[in-house]
């Protein structure tokens, strides 16, 4: 075991897979010589060269969509969106032609593509640099969606996804480059899309979150301990497919279900999540299913706005403290 | 009899003849279909623009890719996608592209060296130059040619692709056919300039302009740009300018424009046909046998879709993901 970071996890995934199959191959603004916006890729054009590792020009749509033609002719693009909020700019490409392709050939016809991007606020870097965005990306069928929460995951995670063979949206919180986690010495494992993980195990309430909110979760779960309460946590890991059967188990457990993610809660995938949990294990709630996110607004740019934005463990132990009656 | 300069044979020459007829007779007998209320899809016309899709598409070789427009029917025919597929697509049927679930508009299989289209304009462009990053990574000579309208170029992906396209020099052709219509909109409500072309300049690569109505100029001009492609020299812009004769589809009731101020209509199949008689290369007779031949395989294609059954309803879901 060796602990690295999310960022290098990232990094020696895509260095791994690229060793292991010379048609995958990266693309995106400045992750050559530069590295990356979060040097992510850093050192990779050394090894890999200029033919496997392109700079593109500042085009989002073409660097999505070019991704998609060179997974039609047969190559495994992970393509890299400087910030996930630029996906905007990439849109049409993710959702009409990604996303519609194997459809559109009735599956004939394979897109192996990673559509790679960091997200999440907490840097002060304002309203276009710090979205949570899988909510846009949720109600479209044929891709799949990625939220790594540590480095292992992350890694393992990364080689599914590039080795699957439909779109994968891979989100990756800018605030967990730098968060070190255990992760197996020259092992090719790889991590299930699809499948979420019981992290902690409880019987008073279920905590169901991904990606950096996790970190909060588990600080949530540890607190609450103290007071004799025990949380069980999931991390979800994928949120499309979403891992019903995990979800559904828990909840049947402990009767209770809170949904913590950083994005903002209206239309968020905390919606989906609950309804899943109501249509499964209606018969088991013994409390109203709560949810908690970032309060309806953009993401602010002071640090001090951006805390009130920010989900955090206060106000997740108050959504805690409500379901229980404490 | 060979053409020299072209370097086509009569044997050439009858292929484009055949497929020139055949984009006008399946585009009549569509419209005819569709105002009978028998089809799902909504033609949109390529009367009077047959030329630029069967001069431009008939200069790929079989390893070549071509991601047609909506209105460049002509592609479909000269890369031999089944005109019967293709029928049955326009009319929703289970033998039609990927059983109903694509139009017949934008279906493609790479394997037959078409890639399939996007009903957003211009949204296809990207994905057209990535197949050719894909011809390149693997340094073949192969190209990729994609059509749009004139109005695509005012889309932010004409801008992306083509930028792209030149910085690495891909082996893209890009086909502009310009009808001076995007839907309601006249060419001088989409652009300041007069021609397509000289956008080329802006990103360093060839812009040429040829006459749309002429299969053989659109050919030409074609082969030039394909050969540059294959040198691995870049992309080229070609724009061809055409008419378009009917509404934006079978919808449209052409009320904003004054078509006989457009007049007069050159037509490129009878253009086309002219000149073989002309210069002697095939006799009425020959033309005439030629005409029959298309009528045939599209009476074939029709009955075959009007034959096929609807798909089953149970397949809606499938194959949204690998399974």
């Amino acid at each position: 075991m060796s602990i690295i970071s999310v960022r290098n996890a990232i990094k020696d995934a895509l260095a791994e897979e690229m060793r292991r199959d010379d048609k995958v191959f990266l693309q995106g603004e400045s992750i050559g010589k530069y590295g990356g916006c979060f040097k992510v890729t850093e050192g990779l054009i050394d090894e890999f060269g200029p033919r496997r590792v392109k700079d593109t020009p500042l085009s989002e749509s073409v660097i999505v969509g070019s991704g998609i033609g060179a997974a039609l002719y047969g190559y495994r693009p992970v393509v890299e969106i400087m910030f996930a909020d630029f996906m905007a700019l990439a849109m049409d490409q993710m959702v009409n032609n990604a996303a519609k392709m194997r459809y559109m050939h009735d599956g004939k016809q394979d897109l192996p593509i990673v559509i790679r991007a960091p997200q999440g606020a907490g840097m002060t870097m304002g309203p276009h640099h710090s979205q949570s965005v899988e909510a846009w990306l949720m109600n479209i069928p044929g891709l799949k969606i990625v939220l790594p929460s540590n480095a292992y995951d992350a890694k393992g995670l990364l080689k599914s996804a590039i080795r699957d063979n439909d779109p994968v949206i891979f989100l990756e919180n800018k605030l967990l480059y730098n968060e070190k986690g255990e992760v197996p010495d020259g092992e090719d494992y790889t991590v299930p899309i699809g499948k979420a993980k019981v992290v902690r195990e409880g019987k008073d309430l279920t905590i169901i979150s991904y990606s950096h909110m996790m970190k909060k979760v588990l600080k949530v779960a540890e607190t609450m301990q103290k007071q004799g309460i025990e949380i069980e946590v999931v991390d979800l890991r994928t949120l499309r497919p979403l891992d019903v059967e995990t979800i559904t188990e828990s909840v049947k457990k402990t009767g209770r279900a809170l949904i913590v993610h950083e994005a903002t809660v209206f239309g968020g995938a905390g919606a989906e999540i609950a309804t899943t949990i109501q249509k499964e294990a209606f018969d088991y709630l013994d409390a109203p299913i709560e949810r908690v996110g970032a309060v309806e607004s953009p993401v602010p740019f002071s640090p001090v706005l951006e805390d009130a934005y920010l989900p955090n463990e206060e106000k997740i132990i108050k959504a805690v403290n409500n379901m229980l009656n404490l | 009899m060979i053409d020299k300069k072209l370097n086509l044979t009569t044997e050439d020459y009858g292929k484009l003849y055949y497929f020139l007829y055949l984009t006008r007779i399946a585009d009549e007998i569509s419209i005819k279909k569709y105002n009978q209320g028998l089809l799902a899809e909504n033609p949109h016309s390529c009367q009077g623009e047959e030329a630029v899709a069967v001069g431009s598409g008939y200069a790929l070789r079989q390893d070549d890719y071509i991601l047609p427009s909506l209105r460049a029917r002509g592609y479909f025919y000269v890369k031999g996608i089944s005109l019967k597929e293709m029928m049955a697509g326009m009319y929703g049927k289970e033998t039609g592209p990927a059983r109903g679930k694509n139009t017949s508009h934008h279906m493609g299989q790479m394997d037959q060296g078409v890639i399939v289209g996007s009903g957003v304009i211009g949204g296809a462009l990207p994905v057209a130059v990535g197949v050719a990053v894909g011809i390149q990574m693997d340094n073949k000579d192969s190209v990729v040619m994609v059509s749009f309208g004139e109005g695509t170029t005012s889309r932010g992906d004409f801008h992306e692709a083509i930028n792209l396209a030149a910085v690495w020099k891909l082996p893209v052709i890009f086909i502009c056919e310009n009808n001076r219509w995007a839907m309601g909109n006249p060419i001088h409500q989409e652009m300041a300039v007069d021609n397509v072309a000289i956008r080329a300049k802006a990103y360093g690569i060839p812009g040429v302009t040829v006459d749309g109505n002429d299969v053989l100029e659109v050919y030409k001009a074609t082969v030039e740009a394909i050969e540059r492609a294959r040198r691995g020299e870049g992309p080229t812009l070609v724009e061809c300018v055409t008419q378009r004769w009917l509404g934006h589809s079978c919808r449209d009731t052409e009320t904003y424009r004054d078509k006989e101020a457009e007049k007069p209509w050159i037509c490129p199949v009878k253009k086309f046909k002219d000149y073989l008689i002309n210069n002697n290369i095939f006799t009425e007779e020959k033309i005439t046998a030629i005409e029959e031949a298309a009528s045939k395989e599209l009476d074939e294609a029709i009955q075959f879709a009007e034959e096929s059954p609807y798909p089953s309803p149970e397949i809606v879901a499938t194959n949204v993901y690998a399974e």
